[in-house]
């Protein structure tokens, strides 16, 4: 059941807009706090991606989020027109590495991979669709 | 917009960032330039007071990772302190207690600077 869409232009000063939006519909779901916080850190950090790397025209496009009930949890949408970029095979160091690097970047997919229950990703068109599910209780 | 700000203070021979907020992609060049500053000053023993840190995000945690070895190749280091747990969880998901020196208080986060040779990465107390 779909429970709201929000369109942020390119900015990453839009992204504190969307962290409240994602901790709304997730009481709105009933998540339990830890599962929201997850949820809305695992979508800031998707959007990020797409502003700082993933989309083909920061300056006039936008970012397409969306939230739908989604059995016992939530799924978030982040739609993005840009090359094709996908979180669950992107490579990225294993935290072991990259903090034995000292990397300054990577830490986003790492996070994301590790808050959420499900990453699912598509590619149609030209649009990349992140796919983000958490579960009420995890 | 992300609410954050920056602070600064001493404790001792540590200068203390006294960070309120969320550390995001937004306002992580902010914290940078706050570190770098430090640094450039001279201060290389470095507090990250996050008692008032509300959210960290990637581009947080990369920005006290970019600046831990200029800290201790300057003879200091950057000890994170009083981070409510919630904030704490991100650091621990990602490991960064192998390698930063966590403290309860940025009073105690000082005063390991007198405890610990400078340079070297030692095991701190997580909140």
């Amino acid at each position: 059941m779909p429970l709201g869409t929000l369109r942020l232009a390119g900015r990453t000063a839009e992204l504190s807009r969307l962290r409240r939006a994602v901790e709304a519909w997730a009481g709105v779901c009933g998540l339990s706090d830890a599962a929201a916080r997850r949820l809305v850190q695992a979508t800031d950090e998707a959007a990020a991606n797409a502003i700082e790397h993933g989309m083909e025209d920061p300056t006039h496009g936008r970012i397409v989020v969306s939230a739908r009930r989604d059995g016992d949890g939530l799924t978030i949408h982040v739609r993005y027109r840009g090359p094709r970029f996908d979180p669950t095979t992107a490579p990225a160091p294993g935290p072991a590495e990259a903090l034995q690097a000292r990397a300054k970047h990577g830490y986003g997919l790492l996070l994301i991979r590790r808050l959420v229950a499900h990453v699912g990703y598509a590619y149609r068109r030209g649009v990349n669709e992140v796919r983000l599910t958490a579960r009420r209780d995890g | 917009m992300s609410h954050f700000s920056v602070s600064f203070s001493r404790l001792g021979a540590a200068r203390v960032l006294a960070l309120s907020g969320d550390l995001d992609a937004h306002t992580a060049p902010e914290f940078e330039a706050a570190l770098a500053a430090c640094l450039a000053e001279g201060d290389a023993q470095i507090v990250a007071d996050g008692s008032g840190l509300t959210y960290v995000s990637s581009a947080g945690l990369g920005v006290f990772m970019a600046m831990l070895e200029p800290a201790r190749a300057a003879g200091g280091d950057v000890v994170i302190a009083a981070l409510p747990e919630r904030v704490f969880e991100t650091f621990d998901l990602l490991g960064f207690p192998e390698v930063f020196r966590f403290a309860p208080t940025a009073e105690e986060a000082a005063a390991l600077f007198g405890d610990a040779p400078a340079g070297e990465p030692a095991t701190g107390a997580a909140p």
